[in-house]
């Protein structure tokens, strides 16, 4: 008796706090659900969304990184999970206005883009690696993982610029167009593979515990009462 | 046997609920698409050239007229780094003339003498004068010369003839690229 009380004072204490390690990123997107859906924190200065900040004015032989946090605080799912595509420019997808005002054309940029390298990865997964301009590890839906609210993940985007890179790429710009796709998902038990977890229960947490202790509960007392009689 | 039962059907609704709320799944889908962009640095310097008028003043250089033979003038050549990246700098002089009747000449070396600023300005055997520093951001090089003199032995077929000193300056970036202006690399062939 005593025994099975300890156990479940003990699992209790499991459903609880797991302590969040900030980790600091140049940019950060953010699914916040509601109306907002994705918010981006952008570093850059070319567009609005531009989360290349650390990227700009890189010269031959550079290696540079820029960091990019992705969360999930949205409050209306159990969990959600985000992947990211590129998505080429074309027609359909014509550069950005600032892009385009700095001589670029689609062409341009694309000759541009292929002579940087880049490698995109997702905490320590190498997800992309190759020609700015092509990016095919991205080519369709990568799946960044399961979070929880106020779970995230880290993305590193490194560009490598050629020594012998040519003077006709001075004051270039090249755009890379990134998709990011959620699905919110309510769910009880949900995996969470994002570092960080909310500070409070979920209230299907608390349901589902609950309930399994409620059976237990009454599977005890059905026990005991039978015993006796 | 009543309240056995009872508890039965307790624990059953209790086990069905929670079957229900675990096996209760919705989605939602949405995106939004992030525009990044990659943008390379640049190089850009200015050939700033000035002149010490007779009153002691720093003036913009202006071309001179009716020069002697063995008259020395001020002209002051300095660069500028107008760019936001340290740049390793060279120059080249040329001296050459105009004569009276058209003819355009070289004017040989000893004809005309600069006062060279040897000590911030190594030259090369390729004829080029290097930098001693790269050029931060908005920075000024110190002169690469103070002053022309006209050699008193300049002979008579200069006579009328309009002389000009070119200075030429190329950049290239001091980032990841050697430890000195001689040691870089990536300058412009001839």
């Amino acid at each position: 008796m005593k025994y099975l009380k300890t156990i479940a004072l003990l699992f209790s204490l499991a459903c609880g706090v797991m302590l969040v390690s900030p980790t600091y990123a140049s940019s950060k997107v953010q699914f916040e659900g509601g109306a907002e859906d994705f918010v981006f924190y952008p570093d850059g200065k070319w567009t609005e969304a531009d989360l290349f900040g650390g990227l700009q004015g890189v010269m031959p032989g550079d290696v540079r990184t820029e960091v990019i946090e992705v969360r999930n605080t949205a409050n209306e799912y159990n969990y959600v999970k985000i992947y990211l595509r590129a998505i080429p420019h074309d027609v359909n997808n014509p550069i950005s206005e600032k892009v385009a005002e700095n001589g670029e054309t689609i062409a341009t940029m694309t000759d541009f883009l292929s002579q940087l390298e880049m490698t995109v990865k997702n905490g320590e997964q190498v997800i992309s690696v190759g020609p700015a301009s092509r990016q095919e590890g991205l080519a369709n839906n990568v799946l960044l993982g399961s979070f929880q609210k106020n779970s995230n993940t880290h993305l590193t985007v490194s560009v490598k610029v050629p020594n012998e890179l040519d003077n006709k790429y001075q004051y270039r710009a090249g755009e890379v167009d990134w998709v990011f796709t959620v699905e919110g998902v309510t769910e009880a038990g949900a995996p969470d593979t994002g570092v960080g977890h909310e500070t409070e229960i979920t209230i299907a947490g608390i349901l589902t515990t609950s309930l399994a202790f409620a059976i237990l509960g009454c599977g005890y007392y059905i026990y005991r009462h039978t015993r006796r009689k | 046997m009543r309240m056995k039962k009872q508890a039965r059907v307790g624990i059953v609704a209790a086990m069905m609920l929670l079957l229900t709320a675990w096996g209760s799944l919705a989605y939602y889908v949405a995106n939004e698409t992030a525009h990044n962009v990659i943008s390379t640095g640049g190089l850009d310097v200015e050939l700033v050239e000035s002149a010490i008028n007779e009153n002691g003043r720093i003036i913009p250089f202006q071309n001179l007229n009716n020069l002697l033979p063995g008259e020395t003038v001020s002209k002051i050549p300095q660069v500028r780094n107008l760019g936001k990246y340290s740049a390793y700098i060279r120059a080249k002089v040329r001296s050459a003339a105009t004569l009276a009747d058209g003819t355009k000449v070289d004017v040989p070396a000893n004809l005309v003498g600069v006062n060279y600023d040897q000590a911030n300005w190594k030259h090369d055997e390729d004829g080029y004068f290097y930098y001693n520093e790269a050029l931060k951001e908005a920075e000024l090089s110190k002169e690469l010369f103070d002053t022309v003199t006209i050699a008193p032995e300049l002979g008579n077929i200069y006579k009328d003839a309009t002389f000009a000193i070119t200075v030429s300056v190329e950049a290239v970036q001091a980032a990841n690229n050697g430890t000195s202006a001689i040691t870089a690399t990536g300058w412009p062939e001839e």
